[in-house]
């Protein structure tokens, strides 16, 4: 058995804040992104379309995420910690974006769609010193001038993207101790 | 018998036995996190041993993060033996030569993480899990991925996979961090006493004679040296034991069909006035409440 959010429920994403509904009548759950950088305008456009499923998908999981963090306040984790955990639904985000990118049934415009899916490839191989616009273009079937120009539509560039997501985890990770015991 | 290995992404190579004559059933299914293997087992009590001489040489080095599901597990590492029940995660090093004994039926999900992804400055070898771990917002979150992950991994995608792999590989470092604790004085008889009462907590937290004195007499200390052990801690001894316990009772609330007087039974309470007390006080609702809510947005 999992936990997982009441038939029905739905996560929405509005600006740096996620809202699980689970019925009518209880409040919902709040989650806050604003600690971490923010996902790009092309993610966040295609994130706010409609509410997350919850049955399903990364929305499925995302729910039960949000559900066991729903039992913590902030006494209980450290700035970092707070980060770190919201670089982690952030990723879960996105990643439903990029569920949606591949749906047909979401009206997602091309130009969203190379951004959604340039930052998953930007996300997965951000420990790869070989990562440039040139290998992004190429793993996503799209020329460097079209990458480049739906950067710009989302009011960023890629290089820009590039170093956001490398200094956010160098950063939490030189915070962390040393794990050695 | 040799549980199916892949040299190509293999979890470790093992050989399992059952531990009672009984028809004997297991059943083991792989797939695929993004990088990451996973494995869902599911067995009769049997203990498995690590064939290290059979993995290839070439053979990543890495750590492997265990949920048990249900039944329990006893680690065997290093000289020492670790025991985790039903919705506790273990995370041990799969290049020393280890043990798991499972004395009851058991399902189980492992899923194998590179040591570089996890960070690791000195090795896999740091990376062991102390039983009694204060609550954390990383072991909680490692948790509910894996267990969702599990629940949906057949409809989800390529991308969708990797990234939840990525999201499981930031759990387990921010758990690790976690369970290893902030730094502290080497060689601290204090730090190494209280870890030795979480120890002996998450070990015999269901014995409803458990108490201070209890533990002090078992750790050949006195009851004053074992609660000063706690000054330097996020909780005290007696908050330990309240939170390894309510986190048992929601785990039989969660799964079990048992009264509310079976849970306090099960969870090492006497007495279930005092049970819904430490519930209540832990999770705002009594323990009624809060399982028709679970039941209620559960699955």
């Amino acid at each position: 058995m999992t936990e997982s959010a009441s038939v029905g429920a739905t996560i929405e994403v509005a600006g740096t804040g996620l809202l699980l509904r689970s019925d009518a009548k209880s409040p919902p759950l709040r989650f806050d992104l604003s600690d971490v950088v923010p996902l790009t305008a092309a993610e966040q456009g295609v994130a706010e379309l409609v509410p997350i499923r919850t049955d399903v998908g990364v929305g499925a999981v995302l729910a039960s995420v949000l559900l066991q963090l729903s039992r913590y306040d902030g006494a209980d984790c450290s700035p970092s910690d707070r980060r770190r955990v919201a670089l982690v639904v952030r990723g879960l985000v996105s990643a439903v974006a990029a569920e949606r990118v591949e749906d047909e049934s979401f009206a997602v415009a091309p130009r969203q769609q190379v951004v959604v899916r340039a930052m998953q490839v930007i996300q997965s191989r951000r420990n790869d010193p070989r990562l440039t616009s040139q290998s992004i273009a190429g793993r996503i079937g799209v020329s460097v001038r079209t990458l480049h120009a739906a950067f710009s539509e989302s009011s960023t560039t890629v290089a820009r993207s590039v170093r956001a997501i490398r200094s956010e985890y160098e950063v939490l990770a030189a915070a962390e101790y040393p794990l050695a015991m | 018998m040799l549980l199916p290995s892949n040299p190509s992404c293999a979890l470790v190579q093992m050989n399992a036995r059952t531990i009672r004559d009984a028809p004997a059933h297991r059943r083991m299914s792989r797939t695929a996190l993004g990088a990451l293997p996973m494995a869902r087992i599911a067995s009769v009590p049997q203990v498995v041993t690590a064939t290290l001489n059979e993995v290839p040489a070439n053979a990543v080095e890495s750590a492997q993060v265990q949920l048990v599901r249900s039944g329990s597990l006893i680690l065997e590492q290093g000289g020492r033996q670790t025991r985790f029940d039903a919705g506790e995660v273990a995370v041990y090093d799969v290049s020393e030569p280890f043990e798991f004994i499972y004395p009851a039926e058991f399902s189980t999900i492992i899923v194998q993480v590179p040591s570089a992804d996890l960070g690791l400055r000195r090795g896999v070898g740091s990376l062991t899990v102390r039983p009694g771990t204060p609550r954390s917002a990383g072991r909680d979150m490692l948790t509910s991925l894996l267990r969702s992950t599990d629940a949906h991994v057949d409809s989800l995608s390529e991308n969708s996979r990797s990234a939840l792999s990525r999201a499981i590989v930031d759990s387990v470092r921010l758990f690790a961090r976690d369970a290893a604790g902030p730094p502290r004085e080497h060689g601290s008889a204090r730090v190494a006493l209280a870890r030795r009462a979480r120890e002996h907590v998450a070990v015999h937290a269901t014995d409803v004679t458990l108490s201070a004195s209890r533990i002090a007499t078992d750790l050949h200390v006195s009851v004053r040296t074992l609660h000063a052990a706690f000054e330097d801690e996020r909780e005290t001894l007696g908050q330990v034991i309240r939170s390894v316990r309510v986190d048992r009772a929601r785990m039989l609330l969660h799964t079990t069909p048992g009264s509310i007087g079976e849970v306090a039974e099960g969870v090492g309470y006497a007495d279930v006035t005092s049970f819904i007390r430490v519930f209540k006080a832990a999770e705002g609702v009594t323990p009624s409440v809060w399982r028709r809510r679970q039941q209620k947005v559960g699955a």
